[in-house]
């Protein structure tokens, strides 16, 4: 069952990554959409073993990076860091979907406040974008928005594939 | 595990910056592209009609308040615009893209291409359906259906190409013209915005100008000449001799769906390749060319 749970996370990884780079791109409200990917790597961090979902959020992370311009790794560290803090915090994403909701937007404002400094650090300039401050108010937003759908629909899915996890 | 993957993840990072072009990096997103343009290219083309007909819809509705009488052209047009406006705007910015002609000294049409992908949240980029297969290189402008420079080329694989916006910190800065023959220079600013600076100015810029690529100037030699680049976007008047105003962008880089890939600077000529090979240094000196006596004093 540990293998299916992942083979799925990984077809929902590999899915939300494509959707990320196409469709959500053209459609952004007030210049901003919600990080897909991240969602993703902070769900498979609440339901896989933290092995494993630490090494999800690190491919999630180097998929966007080769689709993308931004140094190869990148993306990939700040996913990394954003499962190793949801696989932390985990056992809170059980206090009902308001706060499960909140911590994830919280979890997404780290992974982008992570990829912003250390983006900075190697020479990307990103903590000077004007628009930083938009992408890291609303996106986080979004990201929590989208939760109230998402956390109840992956629930559902881990119970039909027989184990609620490791929550 | 965690400091595992963060210390690859730096390891990556460290060696991507540090190869000048190509390399690992280069090769892994060339292949990336490479795997993912089809399924990107199936879902552009369900997603792009619905987000067509949506922002159709809001500016259908906006017209329908100002002026309540051609409430109901407007919902014939509405349904115009469902079925043939995506498909219209496709065929008519192709059509511009595949008789773009730049100037007469520049050999070839420009490349056109199709908009498969955009990245990065923080510092957008394009993913085009044309490759080194296509004569696509990495530092070749890129324009819309309408001529006006959208970015340059910054990776180029087999069969795709990553675009980064003129608006964005990376793209090389533009030396561009103004009308009244003053020159200036115009760097992305990231979040869609760029900026002009004008130096030795004593006269102000006006809101509204049209700014054009000045062409090859000094060392640089980025962009050909007369490439529409944006407007300007406020009143400007010279400080300390330095003038320096926000830019609009020309196009609508974050919705373009086609593009042309300009072949610039364009490859030099039979005759002046074997120019170049002659005085081509070999072994640290200059020897003078067959056939040619005066060789010497190069």
């Amino acid at each position: 069952m540990p293998i299916l749970r992942i083979s799925v996370m990984v077809i929902l990884l590999v899915g939300s990554v494509l959707v990320q780079v196409t469709a959500l791109q053209s459609i952004q409200l007030f210049g901003a959409a919600p990080d897909l990917v991240l969602l993703v790597v902070i769900l498979g961090g609440i339901w896989l073993q933290p092995e494993v979902a630490v090494g999800f959020g690190f491919v999630g992370g180097l998929l966007i990076d080769l689709l993308g311009l931004a140094p190869l790794g990148l993306s990939a560290l700040s996913f990394t860091v954003a499962a190793y803090l949801t696989v932390r915090i985990r056992e809170y994403f059980s206090y009902g979907l308001p706060i499960e909701a909140l911590l994830l937007g919280f979890v997404t404002l780290v992974g982008l406040g992570t990829n912003a400094l250390v983006g900075t650090l190697f020479g990307e300039g990103t903590l000077g974008n004007p628009d930083l401050v938009r992408t890291l108010v609303l996106v986080p937003i979004y990201n929590a928005l989208l939760a109230l759908i998402a956390l109840p629909l992956a629930s559902r899915l881990y119970l039909g594939l027989g184990n609620p996890g490791y929550r | 595990m965690a400091i595992t993957l963060l210390l690859v993840s730096l390891t990556l990072m460290t060696i991507d910056i540090r190869s000048t072009s190509g390399g690992y990096g280069s090769d892994l997103r060339s292949f990336a592209q490479w795997a993912t343009g089809p399924v990107q290219s199936a879902i552009n083309t369900v997603v792009n009609p619905i987000v067509d007909f949506s922002d159709a819809l809001s500016n259908l509705a906006g017209l329908r308040e100002e002026n309540e009488r051609l409430r109901d052209r407007i919902g014939i047009l509405e349904r115009e615009v469902a079925q043939v406006g995506h498909l219209q705007a496709e065929l008519s910015e192709l059509e511009t893209l595949l008789t773009l002609r730049l100037s007469d000294d520049l050999f070839g049409l420009a490349v056109p291409a199709e908009v498969t992908g955009r990245g990065g949240a923080l510092d957008p980029t394009l993913t085009i359906n044309q490759g080194a297969s296509d004569g696509v290189y990495s530092g070749q402008p890129v324009v819309d259906g309408q001529g006006g420079l959208v970015g340059v080329v910054s990776e180029s694989g087999p069969t795709g190409a990553t675009i980064v916006l003129i608006t964005s910190r990376r793209a090389p800065a533009v030396t561009v013209g103004l009308a009244d023959g003053r020159r200036g220079v115009v760097k992305g600013l990231g979040a869609g915005t760029l900026e002009l600076s004008i130096l030795e100015a004593d006269q102000p810029v006006e809101a509204g100008e049209l700014l054009v690529t000045f062409g090859p100037y000094g060392d640089s030699n980025a962009y050909p000449k007369g490439l529409s680049v944006g407007l300007v976007a406020e009143d400007a008047d010279p400080r300390f001799g330095t003038i320096t105003a926000r830019v609009e962008p020309l196009g609508e880089l974050d919705e373009v769906e086609y593009v042309a890939v300009i072949p610039w600077p364009p490859a030099p000529s039979p005759l002046e390749e074997d120019q170049e090979e002659v005085i081509e240094p070999v072994d640290g000196e200059t020897p003078p060319p067959a056939g040619q006596p005066d060789g010497a004093d190069q």
